[in-house]
């Protein structure tokens, strides 16, 4: 039976890691990418000793470490994989210091499997389980420690060190320490008490001595710890769950009578153990799986790692629905130049899913920045990424956000900003490369006027100074096109938004600016649209102010007699025409506002 | 055998930096590519020591400093940190005189040295700290600012207020009456936020917003009985640029003028500088004390007419008995003379110069690369346009020292974005000479911040108050509320 229980508890501990690496690999890859980008990790001693000056800071300083390699694909999944075995043997060590027993060990899975579950939510980062292995860890050496004088002055003299490496999570020294004590074979119970009186005092002091005379940092900040949570006003509940979570199970393997797993109740016990907590962790981690943050982080990964063609490819597998997706695909549709064609095959939600307004929060202006920066609005993406990254809650800097920063300045000749972002971006680990690139660039005219991506966004910059209005976009866009008639984009979003707002007039009004843009003819969407107009004006569309495929036609034609005849006509519709800009624009977009305020709200 | 290990390290470490003295060493001409520039410069003899680095990254350096009766040799690889004891014993000696720095760097194994230059060390000492804001140079959204107070002796900062601990409020404008350490005041923005007024260590929490004003108080200056408070209130509005390297346009929709009196907790204002047919703002008391400095433009249709939008420099009377203000009131510069837009009028303790910022439009000085000091002489009505102090990008927020011979700015000369303090001499004839930026204990510190200083404001002393004290304040005081 031991042997037996051995090797399942050994096949445990590798399920865990593959599942958690499956998980992490094909379910929630741009999770990991996503938490990479708002961080700047450098390798330079200012840095770390930012970090370790404050509690918490040195855990803090390792999750970053180690969230930098989520920037390359499968890295930050074995890594997962990985920390969480790491935790889940932790767990089990200690546990076994205090009593060894083989049946309890599906219990040691409590912790990790908790803890995948808290994380997929991207505002709980890496630190907790860092600071959670490292006390573990120290733990594990304290009952190494035979001679119990030395073990407890060593325990006194760790807690208020494991307390500043680690914040909060030392919690759990103390505790397991007292558990450990009271485990131990002594005459003198009252003592261990007092002993663990004494640790608790020692935790307790430690961060009011810090928040009065060592730091200056929130209460919260200083009790709990920094790089759980990226919110750093609201109690992270999920944190302190994981240390009595942790601390239960630390119990159950000093207290739980072994008259409840002896003999013949062994495997029945260690089943249901087995079921009981791989069941609920099924159901916890389904449950906070978030597919529609996974989605919005896949589309915002392509999109700034200009990954066009696999945005598309993703839309036509899984029809986005919220408006970041729904943005971002149609940045990707426009690079591809799929856009005036492409775009009412996809749902749309009005001009939010075209650029949204700016929020101030962290995601969305980073990523409706790449819509500005792209059509050349170089001062408005510059403005989205530093506020982007501004309103990062817990104070990170963020690698991307930099990067873009660097661009947008260099673009506009403010070289001096530029090399400055750059000369910081050198000091990371994945940016520093493109940073020496990138420096080489500065004050070279030519060279920026020739590079594909910044000569040609050069070029899209406004001629003009005017001040930026959110809510004046169509105006915005038309003035680009017509200070530069090449702006393809600026054209088609143009167009984009006057059709996604089902404004014709000015539809019809702009549609001639895209003259110089060169189309061999024009896109299907715009056909379709300057169809129905002509349409409604009069019934002979053999001559039409611009080409119109006969295809089109034909089935604007058909459309019609289905919408004209028809009472239940949308159904019918729905199957053939959905793809067409006449079904948006007679019943899409109607509820959309609604829906869009109830997506902000949740988000 | 440790300890002869020990030794043979440090004899190793001995006859390295032996080897590494000049020698053949070649002469160049121009000045040494510093960083920061601190070439022939007038230095306070109480300033913390210039640290600095060399931009060309040498192997090796060595730095000579030559007084007339102290000098002494400094040696480092990129970066040169002076030995604080040395620096202040050297400037102690030198009060009065010039030091002769002498460059001379290692470059690929061969030495050159570079022309030397000067430091002029004034007989007048700065006043010891230096408080400013520390912010990122945002637009809208902020996350991390504090209020600090350096000793410009050393390298110790002295955090006064963290927004950290104030749920994340907004928090500007520290400033002292006299540049005393007893007096000061700042607004803290948010929920339970208020103007922090500090009497004698003792802080307490205001409502600069009277009943029939539209705003709190935001830009303003103390009164030097220290009773009363000039400040303007405003509805401020920002917007942002589209075009090349602007970013940030903030104007005012409405701004008037008042006076607050901290002892009966009142305010009153004067139909003569507020209303809706023009914009007042950027108060500040006369050295007597007996008038107000402040900006006005007639009120135009904004933003359309923002570039038409142009401040004079005006003044009006106040009379501290009643603590109103006067009746009468003068045009000291016009902006439609100047053609340009008068900001932060900033008068010198002695009554002698009053400092201020002209930039093309607006009254965002910050934010315009424009943006000039200039220096009007009270006595002869001249206008100094500061040639050897301003440069290219913002310079602007300045204050004076006590003895109204030094003057301390905010400029963004490095890049155009990340503002930095910068000091300024008064010389016997009213000369202002090439400044200087705060020095840092690491030079490169400038380099890898990301954030920008501002608001700069000198003190004798230190302010006895802290962070944990605004926390405090913040969460607990009661807020007095101005009648």
């Amino acid at each position: 039976m031991k042997i037996l229980l051995r090797n399942a508890n050994g096949m445990l501990t590798l399920l865990l890691g593959v599942v958690v690496f499956i998980f992490y690999a094909f379910f929630y890859a741009n999770h990991l990418h996503f938490q990479e980008q708002l961080q700047l990790f450098q390798f330079t001693g200012p840095y770390f000793i930012e970090y370790i000056s404050i509690p918490s800071g040195f855990t803090a300083f390792l999750s970053q470490f180690i969230t930098q390699f989520f920037y390359l694909p499968w890295v930050g999944p074995v890594l997962m994989a990985l920390l969480m075995v790491r935790l889940q043997l932790m767990v089990k060590w200690v546990a076994f210091r205090i009593k060894r027993n083989p049946n309890l060990e599906p219990f040691t899975f409590v912790p990790p499997l908790f803890l995948w579950a808290l994380l997929c939510d991207e505002n709980y980062m890496l630190g907790g389980l860092i600071a959670l292995i490292l006390t573990l860890q120290l733990v594990w050496v304290l009952t190494k420690i035979s001679s119990s004088v030395v073990r407890i002055i060593s325990t006194m003299i760790f807690i208020p060190i494991t307390y500043w490496l680690a914040g909060g999570t030392a919690i759990l020294m103390p505790l397991i320490m007292i558990v450990f004590e009271l485990t131990r074979p002594t005459e003198n119970r009252v003592s261990v008490w007092w002993i663990g009186a004494g640790y608790l005092i020692l935790m307790l002091i430690s961060p009011l001595i810090a928040k009065n005379y060592l730091v200056l940092l929130p209460s919260m900040q200083v009790f709990i710890g920094y790089g759980y949570y990226r919110y750093l006003i609201y109690l992270p509940f999920g944190i302190l769950l994981l240390w009595a979570l942790t601390f239960l199970v630390m119990l159950l393997y000093a207290f739980l009578p072994k008259s409840v797993m002896d003999g013949k109740k062994s495997l029945p016990f260690y089943i249901s153990s087995l079921f009981l907590v791989w069941g609920g962790a099924a159901y916890l981690v389904a449950g906070s799986y978030n597919r529609i943050a996974e989605e919005v982080m896949t589309y915002d990964y392509f999109i700034r790692t200009k990954q066009w063609d696999k945005a598309v490819a993703l839309a036509e597998k899984d029809v986005p629905a919220n408006p970041l997706a729904v943005a971002s695909l149609n940045l990707a549709l426009s690079q591809k130049g799929l856009l005036g064609d492409k775009m009412f095959h996809f749902i749309q939600n009005g001009s939010e899913g075209l650029i949204p307004q700016f929020d101030r929060d962290y995601l969305l202006p980073m990523m409706v920045g790449e819509v500005y920066y792209y059509l050349g609005l170089t001062n408005t993406a510059q403005r989205f990424a530093f506020e982007g990254m501004e309103a990062i809650p817990d104070y990170q800097k963020s690698a991307r956000c930099l990067k873009r920063l660097a661009e947008t300045n260099l673009i506009n000749g403010s070289y001096e900003v530029s090399r400055k972002y750059l000369l910081i971006l050198q000091n990371t680990f994945f940016y520093k490369d493109w940073a020496t690139e990138t420096l080489a660039y500065l004050g070279d005219e030519d060279r920026i006027n020739n590079h594909p991506e910044w000569g040609r966004i050069r070029k899209f910059r406004p001629k003009e100074d005017f001040l930026f209005d959110g809510n004046q976009l169509d105006m915005i866009l038309g003035m680009l096109i017509q200070q530069e008639p090449t702006n393809r984009m600026a054209y088609e979003y143009l167009m984009g938004y006057c059709l996604l707002n089902k404004d014709l007039p000015h539809f019809m009004q702009y549609v001639d600016l895209g003259k110089e843009i060169g189309y061999k003819s024009m896109p299907i969407s715009y056909q379709e649209a300057a169809l129905y107009v002509w349409g409604l004006q009069s019934t002979d569309l053999s001559q039409t102010p611009f080409p119109v495929n006969n295809e089109v036609k034909k089935r604007m034609q058909t459309y019609a007699g289905i919408y004209t005849t028809r009472e239940d006509a949308q159904m019918y519709l729905e199957k053939e025409f959905a793809d067409t800009y006449w079904y948006y624009f007679h019943y899409r977009y109607k509820n959309i506002i609604k829906r869009n305020e109830e997506f902000r709200q949740m988000h | 055998m440790k300890q002869i290990i020990y030794y043979l390290l440090l004899l190793l470490l001995i006859i390295q930096s032996g080897c590494n003295r000049p020698s053949e060493i070649q002469k160049i001409d121009g000045m040494p590519p510093i960083y920061p520039d601190y070439t022939n410069i007038t230095i306070p003899y109480n300033i913390a020591p210039l640290n600095f680095l060399l931009r060309n990254k040498p192997q090796s350096v060595e730095v000579s400093v030559k007084g007339k009766n102290t000098s002494f040799v400094v040696y480092g690889n990129e970066k040169i940190q002076f030995p604080e004891r040395k620096w202040r014993s050297l400037l102690e000696s030198e009060k009065g005189n010039d030091i002769t720095v002498e460059v001379t760097v290692e470059k690929d194994g061969k030495w050159y040295r570079y022309a030397a230059f000067k430091w002029k060390v004034s007989i007048h000492k700065i006043d010891s700290y230096l408080s400013y804001r520390r912010i990122e140079p945002g637009y809208e959204v902020w996350n991390k600012i504090q209020i600090c107070q350096r000793n410009l002796e050393n390298f110790s900062e002295k955090v006064l207020a963290d927004n950290n601990l104030t749920d994340g409020s907004c928090m500007n404008c520290h400033i002292y009456n006299q540049h005393q350490k007893d007096v000061s005041l700042f607004h803290l923005r948010g929920k339970k936020g208020g103007t922090i007024l500090n009497r004698n260590g003792k802080l307490r929490k205001l409502n600069t917003k009277g009943v029939n004003s539209f705003a709190p108080a935001v830009y303003g200056a103390f009164h030097p009985s220290g009773r009363f408070g000039v400040f303007s209130q405003n509805t401020i509005i920002p917007e942002f640029h589209a075009y090349r390297s602007e970013r940030l346009e903030v104007y005012d929709t409405a701004s008037d003028l008042v006076i607050l009196d901290f002892d009966n907790n009142s305010l009153n204002t004067s139909l003569l500088v507020s209303g809706d047919q023009t914009l007042e703002t950027f108060p500040v008391f006369s050295a007597d004390g007996k008038s107000v400095y402040y900006c006005a433009a007639p009120q135009l249709p904004l933003p359309d007419s923002i570039r038409s939008l142009r401040y004079s420099l005006m003044r009006i009377d106040f009379d501290e008995k009643s603590g109103k203000f006067g009746n009468k009131i003068d045009t000291i510069l016009s902006a439609n003379s100047l053609q340009q837009s008068v900001s932060f009028p900033r008068v010198s303790p002695n009554g002698r110069f009053l400092l201020f910022c002209v930039s093309d439009y607006g009254t965002f000085p910050i934010w315009h690369n424009e943006t000039d000091l200039r220096m009007l002489d009270l006595k002869t009505g001249g206008v100094d346009s500061l040639k050897q102090v301003n440069a290219w990008y913002s310079d602007s927020y300045h204050s004076w020292s006590s003895e109204s011979r030094w003057f301390v700015f905010a400029s963004k000369r490095d890049n155009g974005i990340y503002g930095k303090p910068y000091f300024s001499y008064i010389d016997n004839n009213g000369v202002a000479s090439k400044p200087f930026v705060l020095p840092q204990k690491d030079p490169a510190y400038y380099d890898y911040t990301l954030i920008s200083f501002n608001i700069p404001e000198l003190s004798k002393e230190g302010v006895s108050f802290g962070a944990m004290d605004v926390e405090d304040a913040y969460f607990n005081l009661p807020t007095d509320e101005m009648k």
